[in-house]
């Protein structure tokens, strides 16, 4: 008897909505429609984020489970689903990472980083230098928390210079509505380095926890 | 921000459908509960007078057990009897219990168990029946003070109790026979009664240090919503903690370094140091007596500086998921415009103190640190029953730990992080290793470290009816879902070939339903019950509630979303329910539930359908305006 399973690579479904034999029948109207429809926001990287939560909130406050907690039981059980699906809208459109993977899957982009390992030599090349400094830091005895802090500022800039290039690239396509195809595979690599930065993010901030 | 007095507002129910509803504070130490009376939250008092009851059960060979002062009074005299601190054994398993046990006097039974029980007079105990004892209690106190059986209770829990605690906490609510409409998470629970006030917006962060329990909370508040950003803690450190290193300190004064020698002495050492680092909340320094084992009689002075120094490890323990949630949060010291102080170990001044400093913020102590949960809880609980409308208030809240399955090399796949925002559904999917297997284990495990032997071990079960393939190719969906009290479900399904195996699984380490049956035969508080009888009650109120529900959804969509056929159907299908709740049996009325729920589906999916349309329309209009 096998005691472990395999991760398999992340299936494309931009909903990953529990299995229930009809699903897709009782929650049409939020399948047909994307994350941004839902929220009533412009299909758009570049977002308003007040008016994100504002409408997330707005959405909770109709369909989160504490107001059916005296309707039927399927009504109770519907509302955690929906409320689900508002939570993995909100949180999905929220981050810049998520987002733009999300948006790309919205043109048939993968993002898969299983299917396809390349990266850009430089960006990697960058990602080791920047790995070497964080151990540096990590090492410097009494400074070891200014050094993480300063590592920090620079891997920040990183990602809100991808964030802004990203924007540029998947706004435009929307506006004029024909997807360049090397724009979006820029995009797809600048969506793929995020998530480099983003675990960058989180090790720095390991790393200055373990200092306490 | 003050504690608002809530006044019931217009569309409020008539007086004879108010139902009764309260919030339960199932502490470490202590617990309580609290109702909205006359449209304010207050604790119910007992018939002392007294809003606490201490945690804590005697059970005894001749009688009923006793709890809360009586039982309190015997700790010292009688220790392996009287069970204090249940709390902190709720959900655990032996081995996880083994690195208490040693400030813990009892003795467990079979070690090997799922649910660890301590010997006693009255035969093994677990923490969830000496849990169910102390809800029982509440119970009886809101009865009587309320004159009337109660509709739904909301329970807190610490907001860094795993799914295991959760369930084992429901499960001795069950016991007791409540009907849990929410476990709500004590940090939040204390926000809702801090911050009703209109006026109060911004982020705060909720700083909870109980007897047992610490929990630290983000939440931002506007406009009556109340978001949880971020929650981190550690489920077995509080109070107690700071006692136990008090008590240290005392028989090391004494020239006794042996702890485990003898549990009355213990007993009284940690009562004492109790009662001093109490003392020194107020006073510079205090006075200990101790009758020690050979009869002679000790005392020994201590000041508050030395206090503050022995208890130092237990504070900065705190701090440092403060840090951690402030981090997940995304947010710097800056951002937080408050710290709400709960739970009665923040009486404790270098516990002030320091996290005063650690966030650079002011304190919010106005609430009574002990009961601030409960009127939390009640205030929830009213709105949950529906004696008062949700618009105005809603509580979104978040997992604690992250939750994930066991792959190749004893590595924890997550799939739902920490601090994802629940409800939440998850999935991910799985490939077979090998080529021709036709089954497969799953292991759920919880908790953010990465090697399985790290993690809190959740449920394992097995996939079975998979078509042999070649290795890789068999693909299985685990869908993860997490409810509103936080407690998960999981299924798993093999799709690739269309020949669909599924399984659901609700982990639980707490009791299965024919323990807690069994249980509910077994106990002495209950042999007067006619089992029956209770069930018989529990479906008709399950009817009452079904029916209500239908009429209400009828009333407002009935003719806008069903064809008459469709309407006279579901009319019919209730006349029935409504029929045999008076007459039938339990085991009859509960399928006439079933079946009536069956038929009102798509009238249901249909109305959730119909209002997410209007949500959304509504989004439109107001961009056009804008």
């Amino acid at each position: 008897m096998p005691a472990v399973v395999e991760k398999a690579l992340p299936s494309e479904a931009p909903f990953s909505v529990a299995s229930s034999c009809n699903t897709n029948l009782i929650m049409q109207t939020l399948l047909e429609n994307n994350f941004f429809d839902l929220f009533g926001i412009e299909n758009a990287y570049s977002l308003d984020r007040q008016l994100l939560r504002d409408r997330f909130r707005d959405l909770q406050k109709k369909f989160h489970p504490d107001n059916f907690a005296s309707a039927s039981e399927q009504e109770r059980r519907l509302s955690a689903q929906y409320a689900a699906l508002i939570n993995e809208a909100f949180t999905t459109l929220n981050d810049p990472m998520q987002r733009g993977r999300y948006m790309l899957s919205l043109l048939g982009i993968s993002t898969d980083e299983e299917l396809d390992t390349r990266m850009d030599p430089e960006f990697l090349m960058q990602q080791i230098e920047l790995r070497e400094e964080m151990e540096a830091a990590q090492s410097s005895a009494d400074s070891a928390l200014d050094a993480l802090g300063r590592l920090a500022i620079k891997v920040n800039n990183e990602f809100s210079k991808r964030e802004a290039s990203i924007a540029e690239i998947l706004d435009n396509t929307a506006e004029s509505g024909s997807a360049q195809e090397s724009g979006l595979d820029t995009a797809r690599h600048l969506v793929r380095e995020l998530q480099f930065l983003n675990r960058m993010q989180s090790e720095i901030n390991d790393a200055e926890e373990a200092l306490f | 921000m003050a504690l608002l007095q809530i006044s019931e507002p217009g569309k409020s129910t008539v007086p004879h459908e108010h139902r009764l509803a309260v919030g339960i504070d199932l502490g470490t130490t202590n617990s309580l509960i609290a109702t909205v009376r006359s449209g304010e939250a207050v604790v119910l008092l007992d018939e002392q007078g007294r809003s606490l009851l201490p945690s804590v059960v005697r059970y005894r060979a001749d009688g009923d057990p006793q709890i809360g002062y009586l039982a309190l009074n015997a700790v010292v005299n009688d220790p392996m009897n009287t069970i204090a601190s249940a709390k902190r054994m709720i959900g655990r398993k032996t081995a996880d219990i083994k690195s208490l046990r040693d400030h813990m006097p009892y003795n467990f039974d079979d070690e090997s168990a799922n649910v660890p029980r301590i010997i006693t007079a009255d035969g093994p105990r677990s923490a969830i029946e000496v849990s169910a004892e102390i809800l029982t209690a509440l119970k009886k106190r809101a009865e009587i003070s309320l004159g009337g059986d109660l509709s739904g209770v909301v329970i807190t829990v610490p907001a860094y109790f795993d799914d295991a605690q959760r369930q084992a906490t429901k499960d001795a609510a069950r016991l007791a026979g409540l009907n849990v409409m929410r476990l709500l998470n004590e940090p939040t629970a204390a926000a809702v009664a801090y911050g009703l006030d209109q006026g109060s917006e911004g982020v705060y962060a909720i700083y909870d240090l109980g007897g047992g329990t610490f929990d630290v909370s983000i939440l931002r508040l506007n406009k009556g919503i109340f978001e949880v950003l971020a929650t981190a803690g550690d489920s077995a450190l509080g109070g107690d903690d700071m006692d136990r290193l008090i008590a240290e300190w005392m028989l090391d004064e004494i020239g006794n370094d042996d702890l485990n020698v003898d549990s009355h002495f213990l007993r009284q050492a940690l009562v004492a140091a109790r009662a001093a680092k109490e003392a020194l909340t107020e006073d510079d320094s205090t006075d200990i007596e101790l009758s020690l084992p050979d009869g002679s009689n000790k005392k020994i002075v201590l000041d508050r500086s030395t206090m503050n120094e022995l208890i130092a490890p237990v504070i900065d323990k705190t701090l440092l998921p403060c840090r951690r949630s402030l981090r997940d949060a995304g947010l710097d010291k800056e951002d937080i415009d408050g710290i709400v102080m709960v739970g009665g170990s923040t009486r404790v001044l270098d516990v002030k103190q320091k996290v005063e400093k650690f966030f650079s913020k002011g304190l919010y102590t106005g609430v009574d640190p002990d009961q601030v949960v409960a009127i939390g809880a009640a205030i929830q609980a009213n709105i949950l029953i529906g004696n008062r409308s949700a618009d105005d208030m809603l509580l979104l809240d978040v997992i604690p730990l992250s939750l994930g399955i066991e792959i190749m090399g004893g590595m924890v796949e997550k799939i739902i992080p920490r601090n994802a925002t629940i409800p939440v559904t998850r999935a991910q999917e799985f490939t077979t290793y090998k080529d021709g297997q036709t089954a497969m284990s799953i292991h759920v495990l919880q908790g953010d470290r990465e090697l399985v032997s790290d993690c809190r071990s959740l449920a394992r079960f097995e996939l079975h009816g998979i078509p042999p393939m070649v290795a890789g190719n068999g693909r299985i969906k685990v869908s993860f879902q997490v409810d509103a009290d936080g407690l998960l479900s999981v299924s798993a399904r093999e799709a690739t070939t269309g020949v669909e195996t599924q399984i659901d699984v609700k982990p639980s380490y707490g009791l299965t339903d024919t323990e807690i049956e069994q249980m509910l035969r077994d106990s002495i508080t209950h042999a007067r019950d006619d089992v029956h009888a209770r069930q018989l009650a529990e479906q008709q109120v399950e009817a009452d509630r079904a029916i209500l529900a239908l009429e209400s959804a009828l009333e407002e969509d009935g003719h806008k979303l069903l064809d008459n056929d469709e309407r006279s159907s579901l009319i019919a299908g209730m006349e029935e329910l409504k029929a045999l709740a008076d007459t039938g049996d339990a085991e009859s009325i509960k399928q006439a539930i079933s079946d009536l729920n069956q038929l009102s589906e798509v009238f249901a999916a249909r109305r959730m359908d119909a209002s997410i349309r209007s949500v959304m329309a509504g989004h439109n209009i107001n961009e056009f305006s804008e």
